[in-house]
């Protein structure tokens, strides 16, 4: 069980910052929306999907990760970007179409490169998995450290993708890990009436890998399956797949209304919230107090503002820039 | 007679917003036909004539309606 | 016909378009992601579930290799199903189902086997979508043979469309523009929401509409474009320049010939296209018209489309890159002045 205070500051730390960074960019996703919700309206238009309660799936995982382990991310990606170490202002200013974005705002909330720390993501369900495992074949090509991760979400184990990336880690032993964030809804359709099995572990099986299936979207068993995953990967040992039992507290996309959901479901989920319930079990068992606690908040908040000011004040670019960047 | 916003359109002290009209003002509609499409955040109902008749518009679209508002008339 | 004014949406239409076709044929059933209980991300399917439930009326996984494969299956022994793509973008994990499977099957069986499937799908941006969510791709689908390549811009068109698609007994690929769903968080054209009557009727295939009728130049669009042509049209008018305004409407099969006809008469072309410039829409029609007789043309025709490069997700970017109404108006007055 991980007893590293410095660890397990920094996975309060990073959880925190991420839920603040979602409610910043709600809020700031609304603006000019309202009162007629109007998708290309505001500083932030097009789409937001936002990762409130999935943050343990990211830091659990990205604890273990160094700035030349790859992450491929999904259409919700900014709680793995966050736990990856992406620059915070950089990515702030991309997702508000700004200049000095990480893209010189060609990409936007769900195209977020960073080259220096290994992430990117993209809006295709599963097309991060192939990337992944090119990552971790170049690694073991040229006999280099780093390893590559693939996070997908439980709908994604339905995409092809998903069964050729998985087997081609497997059949050429690769440093791969696939991490699925079961949120159990893919937009209105459930697991249930999309999956054939009840938890995506079992498919492990069938490439002959091993599988784990994580509950109760806790952080620290999430650290701990991550560490051998990611052990089994550096050793040469080849892929592993986790699934992680984790709650989408925000709709699909901003804007959804979310009538799919049986009544009193969200409220059960806002009870479990993972956030609240790690920074009780840090005071209980004596690893922080409350000074302690406030003080990598008041951090939080600041690093998160800070990145929202620099967007908010970053220049736009020139129209035709868009013509740019097409080719090398 | 009246079209009211009544409380399962918009629960109490919402606000709803009339996206589209399907029909301009003076227009013959029948009863049951679908008239306007009212918005309260991304969610969109469909307000329905109750009677047969001639429609006047009282609230235009993007106007913010609310609870006991009269949207329409239809004579 | 009925009498009394009832204007629809396009993805009102289509829901409706869709049921009527179910109650008239029980081989007919739809599936798609997200199509039964929300109706469709588009509102395509509204109301199905309810009305048809869930045998006929299908959620699947995200999993368009296999079910649009199995659409193709589905449509060999004699159903006719409707599946939904939900973005066109979506179609590079599943192309080979549509452009290898669906639209030669006839082909490579002399006829014997026909796939009388429709595959609907989502086009379009200019709403911060960026480059995985906003393409059109017109030009992808209708080069490759063998499918049937259609575009509503309005309500009336996008009924009858669909009960042609349903009825046709080859695959189409029925594109729904974004803007034009009549989604109230998309914002809508107000133009495309038009009467549409109650009962089952078609539009026909390969029939493209002239939507303003004029003397002095010949502004082709499809979708959305057909409405920019007909803003820049007012604009023009204005300027006592008289534009005539086709609405495609179909892209395979292409009527060719009443684009020749206008272009015969007013001596100028400009396409409008809000697909990828090069191999594409613009170019196809300019061919058309040149290799048919370029001694209509008055001044060289012209084009307006997505320049070549990924759509870009922020605002100034991605405006300066759409076609617009002004774009085309100044287009039309430079080919008036001759230049």
């Amino acid at each position: 069980m991980l007893s590293d205070v410095n660890t397990l500051q920094w996975l309060y730390g990073s959880m925190f910052k991420s839920r603040y960074y979602e409610e910043c960019m709600e809020k700031a996703y609304l603006e000019g929306k309202q009162p007629v919700f109007n998708m290309a309206n505001g500083p932030v238009p097009g789409e937001m999907h936002l990762s409130n309660g999935q943050e343990p799936c990211a830091v659990g995982v990205c604890a273990h990760l160094n700035a030349d382990d790859a992450v491929f991310a999904t259409h919700r990606p900014h709680h793995i970007a966050i736990a990856k170490g992406v620059n915070l202002k950089a990515m702030t200013a991309e997702i508000f179409g700004k200049k000095s974005g990480l893209s010189g705002g060609r990409g936007g909330h769900m195209h977020l490169f960073d080259p220096t720390v290994n992430f990117a993501c993209s809006g295709i369900i599963a097309e991060g998995m192939g990337p992944a495992a090119g990552v971790a074949l170049a690694r073991k090509l040229r006999n280099e450290p780093g390893i590559a991760v693939a996070f997908i979400g439980e709908g994604a184990a339905n995409q092809g993708a998903f069964h050729e990336t998985m087997n081609l880690a497997a059949v050429w032993k690769l440093p791969f890990v696939c991490i699925i964030e079961d949120n159990a809804w893919g937009i209105s359709v459930s697991k249930t009436d999309a999956t054939s099995v009840p938890r995506n572990d079992v498919r492990a099986a069938s490439y002959g890998i091993p599988g784990e299936y994580i509950e109760g979207n806790d952080p620290l068993a999430i650290y701990d399956a991550a560490e051998r995953a990611i052990k089994r990967a550096r050793s040469g040992q080849g892929p592993s797949l986790i699934e992680i039992e984790t709650y989408r507290l925000a709709g699909h996309f901003m804007g959804d209304t979310e009538a799919y959901r049986p009544e009193g479901e969200k409220d059960e989920l806002f009870s479990k919230d993972p956030i609240p319930k790690f920074r009780k079990h840090l005071l209980e068992s004596g690893t922080l107090d409350e000074t302690g606690l406030k003080k990598i908040e008041e951090a939080m908040y600041k690093e998160v503002d800070d990145a929202f000011e620099f967007a908010r004040s970053a220049a736009e670019p020139e129209p035709i820039e868009a013509l740019e960047k097409v080719f090398a | 007679m009246n079209i009211i916003i009544t409380n399962d359109i918009v629960e109490d002290g919402a606000e709803a917003v009339v996206a589209t009209w399907y029909f301009e003002d003076g227009d013959e509609v029948e009863k049951d036909a679908v008239l306007a499409d009212i918005m309260i955040e991304k969610a969109s109902l469909e307000l329905t004539a109750p009677c047969s008749g001639k429609l006047t518009i009282k609230k235009e679209e993007e106007e913010l309606v609310r609870e006991g508002d009269v949207i329409a008339t239809i004579e | 016909m009925s009498t009394v004014k009832r204007k629809l949406t396009i993805a009102k239409a289509i829901s409706e378009s869709i049921s009527l076709e179910m109650e008239a044929d029980e081989n007919v059933f739809v599936m798609g992601e997200d199509i039964a209980k929300l109706g469709g991300v588009f509102g395509t399917t509204t109301g199905l579930l309810d009305k048809f439930g869930p045998e006929r009326v299908r959620d699947t996984p995200i999993s368009e290799t296999a079910f649009i494969g199995a659409a193709v299956g589905a449509a060999a022994v004699g159903m006719r199903p409707i599946v939904e793509l939900m973005f066109v973008d979506f179609f590079g994990v599943c192309m080979d189902a549509i452009y290898n499977l669906a639209a030669k099957n006839c082909y490579f069986s002399g006829g014997n086997q026909p796939i009388p499937m429709v595959l609907m799908t989502s086009v379009g941006g200019g709403y911060g979508d960026a480059g995985q969510h906003s393409q059109c791709l017109y030009g992808t689908f209708a080069h490759l043979p063998g499918m049937k390549v259609v575009i509503p811009s309005n309500a009336y068109d996008a009924k009858g469309l669909m009960h042609t698609a349903v009825v046709d007994n080859n695959p189409v690929i029925f594109m729904l523009h974004k803007n034009l769903q009549g989604m109230g968080w998309l914002g809508t054209e107000k133009k495309s929401i038009v009467d549409v009557p109650k009962e089952i009727y078609g539009v026909p295939f390969g029939k493209a509409a002239i939507v303003r009728k004029g003397k002095d130049i010949t502004l082709v669009g499809l979708g959305v474009t057909v409405h920019m042509a007909l803003d820049a049209a007012n604009k023009l008018e204005k300027e006592g320049v008289d534009a005539e305004v086709i609405d495609l409407r179909s892209l395979v099969p292409l009527d060719r010939e009443t684009i020749f006809n206008s272009v015969s008469k007013t001596g100028r072309l400009l396409v409008i296209d809000d697909d990828y410039i090069s191999y594409g829409v613009t170019g196809e029609i300019i061919s058309s018209v040149a290799e048919q007789d370029s001694s209509v043309f008055k001044t060289s025709p012209q084009r307006i489309a997505y320049p070549d490069i990924p759509i870009p997700f922020t605002r100034p970017m991605e405006q300066f890159a759409l076609p617009n109404k002004d774009k085309i108006f100044n287009t039309a007055k430079e080919m008036m002045e001759g230049k």
